[in-house]
């Protein structure tokens, strides 16, 4: 603590002492727009990442180079027009960061406007790739994982769990299906066969159908690339049948602690990546724990954990640029590394401001412990950023 | 002054209004806001055409406000179309889709009608977002549209955007004045007060309805492609219902059949919502009591309630 | 045989979602959008209940009792204000009882997924002639029949029934007959919302309960109730059944055309027969 407190003193009159370094004259606070769904579907993943960048602040004792920071939560209700509508307003009253959406249409409409804004937008959740296509976004970084990443994890974890045969059920658009094509990809070079596939519109109401034909394809596994409400309806009405004692069931972004809450039972055993776990075994991830733990009473979900990580990633680079230039920012972000963050090093791409990081496969169990909620996730298996990530050229 | 100088004048101030508000007076975060409001305030005045004056009760105009936008993303990011004529076109291809749903759907009255309109604009909504996905860009919906850029002036700050905003609102709140005034708008209305008289005295009823539909369909196409260019976005989220649904409380809020109701309401339904969601992570509820207690205690909406308070000053 | 028995399950839950909606439609002309949030309601409430004394069928009673409850108020204090007012007004004021209903909702139970589990007894999937089929299914399906059967027999049996027919048909005369019409108006209301609940309780084990849940289930409520006939018990039974065994069927074949040829279904039905397939005039049960 005295530490840290030093630090910051000593960052603040570095700040005052070398003011003809910074192009910028210090602003009387350090503003964070932050845009997620409070509403709507997406709020119960949109409290939990609120709840892990207070803890990234609480951290900083609300402060960067002796300037106070400054969040505004906006509800965007899930809705692209409402996330650029708030963020739009946010900016315009000065907000020096976006933070933010959760869902993939509602980032991409977000990017659209901090490009043009020239404002740092940090990005965790939404995992599409063509906000890290390379060369097209400047002020965009994801410090969370993408669709390629887990479609990786995905893989491995048929190949450990001698999957012979596949069926898939996938939703029908864009990035499901490519993710889907990657999946077939990488599962052909392994030897798995693929021996059907269906496609469903999103929001789905019904899948027994599509689950009686994956039950009789003869396959010994059911992929599926559906997600939250999707996956609840799926993985219920799989458990209506007992499909879990015929195939394997997995597929990327599967279940976590809120679909395992959601699903119970139905959910043991089910394959899924992650996209963080309170048990990783790193210290600054004890560290967070702990933090999270004592301030709302629970251990952190994914998505809280994968929210601080981001957020403590990106408030160290600012700081460490002593300046209040946007573009010195962005130009120490672009390549930065962090060696201690809460799953180990992390690498930001130079090329497409995706982070290079550690993935995490896992399963669906029932938990004992006392302090532990009686469904959770399990970590099964952890892949090496190399195994994952191509350099950046 | 007659009525029609007096609206002319009033018109003309209210866009005066806004230009001086982008021009100097609002804060820099306001300015989104304003902008939107003006665009709803396009999309509830032609909205009106069709409920207030022709008593058409549409539950699908969100299908012609998203074809507007689509047209528009697709016309410039694409063809590379000026922005205006892309601008125009959206209007047209609003209208178009109406007549046509109005052509087919107007052998239905009342709450045949409405659920007729409902089903067409959720087909649309599942064909954008699921199946026209070359067109659409599917549920991640297109982005970058662009704002325009006339006589070398950029559009793309929110300030000279309003500029440009108050003046197609301006235009077309004077048509949509003009057209209510006009012989046709007469017909109109009185098919909606007593469609068997005017069928008498000789008038073909169907196709004045199917007509007034079309033109609503053109606000609607405008409002949709200057909302995607607004926010630089186009996506199949804004076709759901409940943006059919969000234009008729905005009528109805601010007063049906009146012009310039749909315009109060559909400010008040914004700002209500900005400065709500503002205040309280319990927005919803309340805008949802607010709209409630206003729909039963303000039969006029609100331009009803104030000129009723007006009168009630004035004895 | 699995489709056959998947069908009849979605054609049950079609019914005993859009019974209620059908029956407020035929008793005041009221269009209510809030259905899906009574459905909602009913789920939570079941959820509740379920977490409380563990019991399933408890739930099944006590959830279609909150919502009936919550649907009086909703009736007394916002749409019977409106009455004398034009049709569409009240309409409107549905739109509004949704946000309040989620918020309310939100409010109590907050944001995160209920988890509620079919019954042990019903847990485990059962086999029929070689096929392995969901016990809860059939279940449901026994459950929406029975309902429907219920349902007919007390509107057209009982003399309850013939009140609410002669209401729903000749408000004026049935008052000049010394009944309150107000009271039956309410009786409807809270019933039909009651009924929503309950489809909400009791489909609860098959999908996600969360706030968002009523907003899917509005559009699918007025396709059945449309092809039925506004208004009709009889015709929502078969336009259940229609829209259940096509919708398994075409699960089957095409997927993702599913809702699309719903609605084109729902679009051409309200122009050719706009009274439905199997109603030929507006009237109730």
């Amino acid at each position: 603590m005295r530490i840290k407190r030093g630090i910051v003193a000593a960052a603040a009159v570095l700040a005052i002492v070398r003011p003809s370094l910074a192009a910028e004259p210090a602003p009387t606070s350090f503003r964070i727009a932050a845009i997620i769904g409070l509403s709507g579907p997406l709020a119960v993943i949109g409290a939990d990442m609120r709840r892990g960048v207070e803890v990234a602040l609480d951290e900083r004792n609300r402060t960067i180079n002796g300037v106070p920071i400054e969040i505004t939560w906006d509800d965007s209700e899930g809705k692209p027009q409402v996330t650029v509508q708030k963020a739009a307003s946010r900016i315009a009253a000065g907000a020096n960061m976006v933070f933010g959406e959760i869902g993939s249409p509602a980032t991409v409409a977000l990017s659209g406007l901090t490009e043009q804004r020239e404002v740092p937008l940090l990005v965790t959740f939404a995992a599409d790739n063509a906000l890290t296509t390379p060369g097209r976004l400047h002020w965009t970084f994801r410090t969370g994982k993408n669709v390629n990443s887990t479609v990786g994890v995905t893989a491995g974890f048929a190949e450990r769990n001698h999957v012979r045969k596949v069926f898939g059920i996938t939703p029908d658009y864009e990035a499901a299906r490519d993710s889907w094509t990657l999946f077939k990809t990488l599962a052909a070079t392994k030897g798995i066969e693929v021996v059907g596939e269906e496609f469903h519109q999103t929001p789905a109401r019904d899948f027994s159908i599509l689950l009686d034909k994956a039950m009789r394809s003869g396959a010994d596994a059911l992929y599926t690339v559906s997600q939250g409400n999707d996956a609840i309806t799926l993985l219920k009405q799989a458990n209506e049948v007992g499909l879990k004692e015929k195939m394997k069931l997995f597929g990327p972004g599967m279940v976590d602690e809120i679909i395992m809450r959601a699903v119970g039972p139905a959910g043991v055993d089910v394959g899924s990546t992650l996209r963080y776990h309170w048990s990783e075994d790193f210290p600054a991830n004890k560290d967070f724990v702990a933090r999270y733990k004592a301030k709302y009473g629970e251990l952190p979900s994914a998505n809280a954990g994968d929210a601080y990580d981001g957020m403590r990633w990106w408030l160290r680079v600012v700081a460490d640029t002593h300046s209040w230039d946007k573009k010195d920012w962005v130009a120490a972000m672009t390549g930065s590394v962090i060696t201690d963050s809460v799953e180990g090093r992390k690498d930001m791409g130079a090329c497409d401001h995706q982070a290079r990081q550690i993935a995490l496969a896992g399963v669906g169990v029932e938990q004992t412990a006392p302090d532990l909620p009686k469904y959770g996730m399990k970590i099964t298996d952890i892949l090496q950023p190399g195994q994952i990530y191509r350099p950046c050229p | 002054m007659t009525g029609r100088t007096r609206l002319i004048a009033v018109t003309l101030l209210v866009a005066a209004l806004a230009v001086v508000l982008a021009l100097t007076g609002v804060g820099a975060e306001r300015l989104l806001l304003l902008n939107l409001v003006l665009v709803y305030a396009v999309f509830a005045v032609g909205y009106d055409l069709a409920f207030g004056v022709a008593g058409l009760l549409s539950l699908g105009h969100a299908a012609f406000f998203g074809l507007g936008a689509y047209l528009l993303a697709n016309l410039t990011l694409r063809a590379h179309w000026p922005f205006e004529a892309a601008l125009l076109a959206a209007g047209i291809g609003g209208g178009v889709l109406a007549a046509a749903v109005g052509g087919v759907a107007l052998r239905l009255t009342g709450i045949f009608f409405a659920l007729v309109t409902l089903a067409f604009g959720q087909l649309c909504f599942i064909l954008a977002g699921n199946h026209l996905r070359a067109w659409t860009g599917g549920l991640d919906g297109i982005s970058g549209v662009p704002r325009p850029v006339l006589f070398g002036l950029d559009f793309a700050s929110d300030r000279l955007f309003l500029l440009y905003t108050a003046v197609v609102f301006a235009i077309l709140l004077l048509v949509a004045a003009r057209l209510r005034a006009s012989p046709f708008g007469q017909v109109v209305a009185g098919i909606r007060l007593n469609p068997v008289r005017i069928e008498q005295l000789g008038w073909r009823t169907n196709r004045f309805r199917v007509a007034i539909f079309a033109v609503s369909g053109f606000y609607a196409g405008i409002a949709g492609a200057l909302q995607a260019s607004l926010l630089f976005f186009a996506s199949p989220q804004i076709i759901e219902w409940t943006t059919s649904g969000d234009v008729l409380i905005m009528t109805v809020l601010g007063g049906a059949g009146t012009l310039f109701g749909p315009v109060v309401g559909a400010a008040a339904f914004e700002l209500l919502r900005d400065e709500l969601s503002r205040l309280t992570d319990r927005w919803y509820g309340l805008l949802g009591l607010v709209f409630v207690l206003v729909t039963i205690f303000a039969p006029g909406g609100i331009m009803g309630g104030a000129g009723r308070l007006l009168r009630r000053a004035r004895p | 045989m699995n489709i056959l028995i998947i069908g009849l399950s979605l054609a049950a839950m079609l019914f005993l979602l859009s019974a209620g909606l059908t029956l407020i439609f035929g008793m005041g002309g009221i269009i209510n959008f809030a259905h899906g949030s009574f459905y909602m309601l009913g789920a939570y409430g079941g959820f509740q209940v379920i977490d409380s004394t563990g019991s399933f069928w408890l739930a099944l009673v006590l959830a279609p009792l909150g919502g009936a409850a919550v649907g009086v108020l909703v009736e007394r204090l916002a749409l019977r204000p409106v009455y004398n007012r034009e049709p569409f007004v009240q309409m409107l004021l549905t739109f509004g009882v949704i946000l309040i209903l989620e918020e309310g909702v939100r409010a109590v139970w907050g944001l995160d997924y209920k988890d509620v589990s079919a019954p042990a007894v019903l847990a485990a999937p059962v086999h029929v002639l070689g096929a392995t089929v969901s016990a809860f299914r059939l279940f449901l399906i026994a459950f929406g029949a029975a309902m429907a059967a219920l349902l007919f027999l007390v509107l057209e049996k009982t003399p309850v029934g013939t009140v609410v027919r002669a209401a729903s048909a000749d408000p004026e005369m049935v008052r000049a007959l010394g009944i309150d019409v107000g009271l039956v108006r309410t009786g409807v209301f809270a019933f039909g919302t009651g009924l929503a609940a309950l489809a909400g309780a009791v489909t609860a084990p098959l999908f996600p309960v969360e706030l968002g849940m009523g907003f899917g289930v509005i559009i699918d409520c007025f396709v059945v109730v449309v092809i039925g006939g506004l208004g009709s018990i009889k015709g929502a039974v078969a336009a259940s059944l229609l829209l259940g065994l096509v919708r398994a069927g075409g699960y089957g074949f095409a997927p993702e055309w599913v809702d699309l040829l719903s609605y084109c279904l729902l679009i051409a039905v309200l122009l050719l027969r706009p009274h439905g397939l199997f109603g030929r005039q507006r009237r109730l049960a």
